[in-house]
């Protein structure tokens, strides 16, 4: 066969094993990781009796979603400070 | 229509709005026997050629193989009948960047389960034609001869029951035409219906090979003495 | 000559799946390498788009689920015209468990600080009964603070400052755990007295009430009740609330990314219908066809090209976005989405639907992608070999 040819198969062998691959990389994966990972913060969750989890920075609304009042999105509204980055300038209770 | 081979009948070919290059053309081209067929430049030998193979669609009459009317196929039909048939185009149609064994592979890809034994009928085929046998090299190094024989393997290499073949030996010397002739010999003695479209002068003087000599005019194909 | 058998007899039904003609496609592929490797690192990247905004918006949805559902079930807040005011703790405590359904009202001390480099979040751990800190942390003592993996120290690594009603500096005693990053990692926990200080609390205040109900599901139906019990103003959030406007946000964020995939994979389309109908394909389909190859052949050829590139760019993408998001230490997705100025906390790979994000960031960029490969083989499976050769000379 011609060298074009075997490299041709080749490229086949590689499309058709990198997919196989790559989905057992992810399931192997999956299964090794998902489900231990959030252990610890669940335990810490609850016994802080935390209001929400920190995927956004300390400061930002979405961080603290209960800073807002329901229904009402008061984060363009004047009588409440927030800066442009949408953090919170006095956000704490007092 | 019963008859074996390929049967012209009351064939016809116009493009819009030209003149009839073919009308009423009846002919019957017999499985087993060389046809070769002649006419002055622009009689319209290559579209007689095309309308046999299937590759174009008459405008009036049919073309009949092995009893059927395969021109009046709907065109997945006629692809797949299409199979049986190897040609040998007047302008090669070769694809420029892909090897000589690539080229002459081409038709069997579809269909082939197994690469060895066709690399091993070409390279049979390619000795015969003397082309290296390997098929390495690319079609940008050889001559206009040689790339001409890498078509006649190419339309060979299937074992077509119907070989269609348009000046084949237009730039083949007179060994390289004596290779032809050989293996147009073989492909007849194997059954297969072998129609020469060419004004070679050396095809018109050859004897043994043709069974069969006709003469091209628009409308009628009359035997050429 | 070699003997073969007659092309007659060769069988015409044939399975979709063709070594052969993959290995011819593969062939043909490498015949116009950049405009494969384009298309293969244009479709890497739309898949990797896609399956990042799916994987992000999945991993998410799921972690705030679970996390939140250790959570109160509902938290009470004093509000005022200006807006939160601390509550009473000992009064609101004993006017909520006088609600029937009401279960453990608890006084929380909670509100957000200037740390050394941003906001943190800041805690007090002592002012309620019964805590039990997990990793083995103990509580701190007036002036000493636990903090998380995203609190950055002072020019002294074991303490931090503080800016709030008034400025604090506490000895850092301890770390909270990385691996409770996605609760704890802006987190700052104090004694009760230096929480109250920062936070400008008074004697006996606390910053809501956060209580569990008797069933959880009905926690909406309390609520009037519960708002007629206290004495002031109240906003009263549920737990199915504040999961809400999380998964709210979470679309927010992770939906505008989606906004770029589309005009993405529209060019790709483009550029594959493009290369297809009007390349130099065209004649070479002629010479196909005249040679043997049938309308199903040629379709094959480009379904099979449409895989050979499409699967494993499809692979590869995904695979990106696996490991952009999950993969230690890759921080920039959440930096740049969320807006962290420091290392931000780590994503948690969440079994529920993670498959299902692949799955459909695939057939969101595969199926379009298919669709134009098959729509430029049907045109060539259509087309007229002998029109093609006389038009293409």
């Amino acid at each position: 066969m011609e060298k074009s040819m075997r490299r041709a198969r080749l490229l086949v062998w590689i499309a058709v094993m990198l997919p196989l691959v790559t989905i057992m990389t992810l399931t192997a994966d999956r299964y090794l990781r998902a489900g231990r990972q959030d252990r610890a913060a669940l335990r810490w969750m609850a016994a802080l009796d935390f209001p929400s989890p920190a995927f956004w920075p300390a400061g930002t609304f979405q961080r603290h979603p209960q800073f807002l009042p329901p229904a009402v999105d008061v984060r363009m509204s004047p009588l409440f400070d927030w800066d442009r980055d949408g953090r919170l300038v006095h956000p704490s209770p007092r | 229509m019963h008859l074996s081979g390929l049967v012209c009948h009351q064939l016809g070919f116009a493009r819009p709005g030209r003149k009839p290059v073919l009308d009423m053309l009846q002919a019957r081209f017999a499985p087993g026997q060389a046809t070769l067929i002649s006419a002055p430049t622009g009689t319209g030998k290559s579209t007689l050629l095309h309308l046999l193979g299937g590759l174009l669609r008459p405008t009036s009459g049919e073309v009949w193989a092995d009893g059927q009317p395969v021109s009046r196929w709907p065109a997945p039909h006629r692809d797949r009948w299409r199979r049986q048939v190897g040609m040998v185009f007047q302008h090669l149609n070769l694809v420029p960047d892909l090897s000589v064994m690539e080229n002459v592979l081409l038709p069997c890809i579809p269909t082939a389960s197994s690469y060895t034994a066709l690399i091993q009928r070409a390279g049979a085929l390619l000795k015969q034609l003397d082309l290296p046998a390997a098929g390495r090299e690319s079609l940008q190094t050889l001559s206009g001869g040689e790339r001409q024989r890498v078509a006649i393997v190419r339309a060979l290499i299937t074992r077509p029951r119907f070989l269609l073949m348009d000046e084949p030996t237009s730039f083949q010397d007179d060994d390289g035409t004596a290779s032809l002739l050989i293996l147009l010999a073989e492909a007849a003695a194997d059954d297969a219906c072998v129609v020469v479209c060419s004004h070679d002068v050396r095809l018109r003087d050859e004897t043994r090979l043709f069974g069969q000599k006709l003469r091209l005019h628009p409308s009628r194909l009359e035997p050429d003495p | 000559m070699t003997e073969m058998p007659h092309a007659m007899s060769q069988a015409t039904h044939r399975k979709f799946w063709s070594p052969a003609l993959a290995s011819w496609a593969a062939r043909d592929l490498m015949r116009q390498p950049a405009f494969t490797l384009v298309l293969f690192v244009a479709l890497a990247a739309v898949t990797a788009l896609a399956a990042l905004v799916l994987l992000l918006q999945q991993t998410l949805a799921t972690a705030s689920t679970r996390l939140l559902e250790q959570a109160p079930h509902v938290v009470v807040r004093r509000v005022g015209a200006g807006g939160w005011l601390p509550l009473d703790a000992k009064a609101a405590r004993t006017r909520a468990v006088s609600v029937v359904g009401v279960l453990r009202p608890r006084a929380r001390m909670w509100g957000v600080v200037s740390g050394p480099q941003g906001a943190v979040t800041l805690m007090a751990v002592d002012g309620r009964d019964d805590i039990n800190l997990p990793s083995g942390c103990s509580l701190p003592q007036p002036g000493q603070a636990l903090a998380g993996p995203g609190v950055s120290g002072d020019e002294r690594p074991d303490h931090i400052s503080l800016n709030g009603s008034v400025s604090r500096e506490l000895t850092v005693i301890g770390r909270l755990p990385r691996s409770a990053g996605s609760v704890v990692h802006d987190l700052v926990v104090a004694h009760a007295e230096d929480v109250r200080a920062l936070l400008g609390l008074g004697p006996g205040q606390a910053s809501d009430l956060a209580l569990d109900v008797f069933h959880p599901d009905e926690a909406g139906a309390l609520l009037p009740e519960l708002a007629a019990a206290l004495d002031w103003p109240v906003q009263i959030t549920t737990r199915q609330e504040q999961l809400g406007r999380h998964l709210a946000h979470i679309s927010r964020a992770t939906g505008m990314a989606c906004l770029g995939i589309g005009p993405l994979l529209l060019a790709i389309l483009s550029v594959v219908v493009a290369v297809g109908i009007w390349g130099r394909r065209n004649w070479e389909t002629g010479v196909l066809r005249a040679v043997g190859w049938t309308g199903a052949d040629m379709l094959r050829l480009h379904l099979y090209r449409g895989l050979l590139v499409g699967l494993p760019a499809m692979a590869i993408g995904t695979l990106t976005a696996h490991l952009l998001l999950f993969w230690p230490g890759m921080t920039w997705v959440p930096q740049l989405l969320f807006g962290w100025s420091g290392p931000p906390p780590g994503f948690y790979l969440s079994s529920t639907g993670s498959a299902g994000a692949w799955l459909l960031s695939m057939v969101m960029v595969g199926v379009p992608f298919m669709a134009a490969v098959f729509w430029t083989g049907w045109r060539a499976a259509g087309a007229d070999p002998g029109d093609i050769l006389e038009g293409g000379r």
